[in-house]
């Protein structure tokens, strides 16, 4: 019985020495996690300051809502072809590391970073790249594929928006024989609101930025995919796509697209009509179930004019099989 | 604590310290990588610690598994392994009874608790203590409780964890053994290393003409030299080591002297000491203050501690079946028959076989009853335990030790009783006589052949003698002086039975009816025709 005892006290000093133990591992631990390296009211700076001192290139911040802008001055960014130049890729890897190390090691919750990237000397012309933080999250965990990860992501090589509307202003004003000046300009830019995404930019001085919404972020990167897929998925070779464009608005998707097949036999149409819908639902079904996103009702779909509706239930029971691509299309 | 009990500590525990050390360093060295990192990859490697720890576990399990699967022969073997250093707080009191034994223990203990005088005046401590006796009579107990008085560290190990399939690594065993004790006894003064079933290494060794030798004498002779090294480096290591096995079994290199120097002989209790441990046992529990504590004594004849321990457990065992609050004497004598004869079970036995079983009882007790000068019977049944379908149960009133020839040839009379009542009461017998005559021809064999009680005037012991040296006619005069003493104790058996008819034939039918008969019980039928117990006429 004594030894009984002795045994049972000795279990118990070794369970309090363990749970002691585990206590002060916690305690030391804890503050460690909890701490963020860059503080949400320093996170401007921090960025600034890690892509200065780390890789020597100055950028400017802006954040609205929980969306971090960065705007990235580089020369020679744009080449004579007016393609990005290869040899400055660089640089711009290196301020999205900085923005992605300090987007995720915050307490700030930001759900976007957007860089914007010009040619100083061709400012009309930017490169615009849109993450989501929690794929960023996501591949550092290896919960998605680097494949899956680089569609995630939203590039663009486009005119800048701002450039266009002051060349239509000024083209306006011209038409009209009326001298226009630059404070005339400036009042056409001065609230600095942007409607949609693809409005983001940098114009004198001034970075257009808008807080990216999840259901925007999820239309672009639909038409980005599509515009990949078309170029280089063997299945779609006979495709050309001609026009897409993406939004959303009031909780519905939008997709206009023009797709034809000048190569194909002119009795094929309907079936060509099949694939490409059906490819379309794909993409658009992939996504949003990639991000589970639920908040839509309807995904209309303009395929070279012509209307197709899917509503939040069908895709649901399509998925459950309940339901046809086919019975839509 | 003194400088040495920390150089004690630093000796005995190095690995471990320099394993929490390592430990410590390392935890402190990840808070500072942690500390380096950002936030979230800070986060998540904590996040995945748990995961890794889990998994770092169940990687190490596995090769711990297999490593004692294929390579050690078994998990068995970890446990056996370990070396016990216990806290033992048995006081000198808690040893109920053997006041000699004790007293004995007492000197040890003194020239423990003295050996600075002792080693002053040139004498040299004891080195190895070995206690002999029956199991259960306390030889651990007594060893811890010299550990408690004499306030030293006490080492217990069984003989059974030295032994290994592998050679060397019992050897290695007993190297680890009594390397702890050095350390502890350097920093305590002394220390005590407890051997029990000591015979499991200390049997006489065995050598082959081959040149092989077994596990056990490399361990032995391992046990030898770190004894004899005890005195080389002066610690003082005391050696208890304890053993159920006679002496003849022991090696004798293990007893000579300075090895185990003195031997204690822990025998049974005495009446005195069994009243005594009733009472320590019943003062534990509630039990009824009417029982009498000296007639249980008296129930339990070569009863050791650990049986009346058992015994007093198993009452309250049947007590709290019976939901009784107190344990009362009923419940102690059905603890005691529980233990002695085993749990009863039914067979169906026809009317005939059953009659036969009654009447083979009848006549061991009536025979019993009348003749036997020592024994007394406190129980008579028919009902099946074990493999027996019936028995007698019986003690001496008191421990004898020896055996004359009266006690030899009642024992022989009382096992042909059952044969007698058959051939008297049905005619013809039953092969359940077969072990009551294997117990008398070896009564009667011993008497003519060993020792010297027969009357054909042969003394000595022949069975010493190798058989090829003894005539034929030798042989055959000693066999037919065995069967003289089967021949006429049979006889006298038989004479004594119809004599006894009317008890014989009471009992018998009483058997039949009760199936059981107590003492009690037993002893009323006998009063009822003026029938007293031999013993009880010749005290």
């Amino acid at each position: 019985m004594a030894r009984v005892e002795l045994g049972l006290k000795r279990n118990k000093r070794r369970a309090v020495t363990l749970f002691l133990f585990f206590t002060l591992c916690l305690l030391l631990f804890n503050p460690l996690g909890c701490n963020p390296t860059y503080p949400k009211e320093r996170v401007d700076k921090s960025i600034i300051n890690l892509c200065k001192r780390e890789y020597k290139v100055d950028v400017e911040i802006k954040v609205v809502g929980k969306t971090i802008g960065v705007y990235i001055p580089i020369e020679d960014l744009i080449g004579i072809n007016l393609a990005i130049n290869p040899d400055k890729i660089g640089k711009v890897d290196d301020v999205i590391m900085s923005v992605s190390r300090v987007a995720l090691s915050t307490d700030a919750k930001f759900n976007f970073y957007v860089l914007v990237a010009q040619d100083p000397i061709v400012p009309d012309i930017e490169l615009i790249i849109i993450r989501n933080v929690t794929d960023v999250k996501r591949f550092l965990v290896t919960d998605i594929s680097q494949s899956e990860y680089l569609n995630r992501m939203i590039i663009q090589l486009k005119l800048t928006p701002q450039a266009e509307k002051e060349r239509v202003i000024r083209e306006l004003f011209a038409r009209t024989g009326v001298d226009v000046s630059e404070e005339t300009i400036e009042d056409y830019f001065k609230s600095g609101y942007i409607d949609t995404i693809s409005d983001i930019g940098y114009w004198n001085g001034k970075f257009f930025l808008k807080d990216v919404t999840m259901g925007e972020f999820i239309a672009k990167q639909v038409e980005e995919r599509m515009r990949k897929d078309f170029t280089t998925d063997n299945s779609l070779k006979i495709f050309k796509l001609n026009f897409v464009d993406s939004a959303y608005k009031n909780g519905n998707f939008n997709f206009d697209f023009e797709v034809n097949s000048p190569d194909a036999p002119a009795d094929s149409s309907k079936a060509n009509r099949s694939v490409v819908l059906k490819y379309i639902y794909g993409v658009v079904s992939k996504v949003l179930h990639g991000y589970g996103f639920q908040d839509y009702s309807y995904i209309n779909l303009s395929y070279n004019g012509e209307k197709v509706v899917f509503t939040k239930e069908n895709l649901q029971d399509i998925k459950k099989r309940k339901l046809k691509v086919e019975d839509i299309i | 604590m003194t400088p040495r009990i920390w150089i004690m500590y630093l000796k005995m525990y190095w690995v471990r310290l320099l394993v929490t050390f390592t430990i410590i360093l390392l935890i402190i060295l990840s808070i500072i990588g942690l500390a380096s990192l950002e936030s979230f990859y800070r986060n998540i490697s904590i996040a995945q610690m748990p995961f890794n720890i889990l998994m770092a576990g169940l990687n190490a399990s596995v090769f711990v598994f297999m490593y004692l699967v294929f390579m050690r022969g078994g998990f068995s073997k970890m446990e056996r392994s370990r070396i016990k250093s216990k806290n033992v707080n048995i006081k000198w009191d808690d040893v109920i009874g053997m006041d000699d034994v004790k007293r004995e223990a007492w000197e040890v203990v003194e020239l423990i608790k003295d050996r600075a005088s002792l080693r002053r005046i040139g004498g040299k401590i004891i080195r190895g203590i070995l206690m002999v006796g029956p199991p259960g009579c306390g030889k651990t107990y007594l060893a811890k409780a010299i550990a408690t008085e004499a306030s030293i560290p006490f080492i217990s190990m069984s003989g059974s964890e030295f032994t290994e399939i592998f050679v060397g690594v019992g050897a290695s065993r007993v190297r680890q053994l009594f390397k702890k004790a050095r350390a502890l006894a350097y920093g305590y003064g002394a220390c005590i290393i407890f051997i029990d079933e000591l015979d499991a290494i200390g049997r006489k060794r065995t050598f082959s003409v081959f040149g092989g030798t077994e596990e056990t004498n490399s361990t032995q002779n391992q046990l030898l030299a770190e004894m004899d090294g005890l005195k080389e480096k002066q610690y003082d290591i005391i050696v208890i080591g304890a053993t159920n096995a006679v002496e003849d079994i022991l090696d004798t290199a293990l007893l000579r002297p300075g090895r185990f120097d003195r031997k204690i002989y822990v025998d049974r209790p005495s009446l005195e000491d069994r009243e005594r441990l009733f009472k320590y046992y019943l003062d534990k529990i509630k039990y009824d203050p009417s029982i009498d504590v000296g007639r249980l004594a008296r129930k339990s004849v070569y009863k050791t501690p650990a049986d009346i321990e058992n015994i007093v457990k198993e009452a309250a065992l049947i007590a709290m079946r019976n939901k009784k609050d107190t344990i009362s004497l009923k419940d102690i004598s059905e603890a005691i028959e529980r233990i002695d004869m085993g749990i009863k079970h039914k067979r169906t036995m026809t009317n005939r076989e059953r009659q036969m079983v009654a009447y083979h009882e009848t006549g061991h007790l009536v025979v019993l009853y009348i003749l036997h000068p020592t024994d007394d019977v406190f129980k008579a049944s028919i009902i099946s335990r074990r493999d027996s379908l019936g028995a007698v149960y019986r003690q001496p009133r008191e421990e004898i030790f020896t055996s004359n020839e009266e006690r030899i040839l009642a024992n022989i009379k009382v096992s042909l009783g059952g044969y007698v009542a058959e051939k008297i009461k049905f005619g013809v017998t039953s092969d359940g006589v077969a072990a009551d005559f294997k117990q008398a021809v070896i009564y009667a064999h011993d008497m003519v052949w060993k020792y010297g009680m027969g009357k054909s005037g042969f003394i000595g012991d022949y069975t010493i003698v190798p058989e090829g040296q003894l005539s034929e006619s030798l042989k055959e005069r000693l066999n037919n002086e065995t069967n003289r003493i089967i021949v006429e104790c049979e006889k006298e058996v038989q004479e004594l039975l119809k004599k006894e008819s009317e008890i014989f034939e009471h009992i018998a039918s009483e058997l039949l009816k009760r199936e059981e008969l107590d003492y009690d019980e037993v002893e009323e039928i006998f009063k009822k025709y003026g029938k007293s117990r031999t013993w009880l006429k010749t005290e």
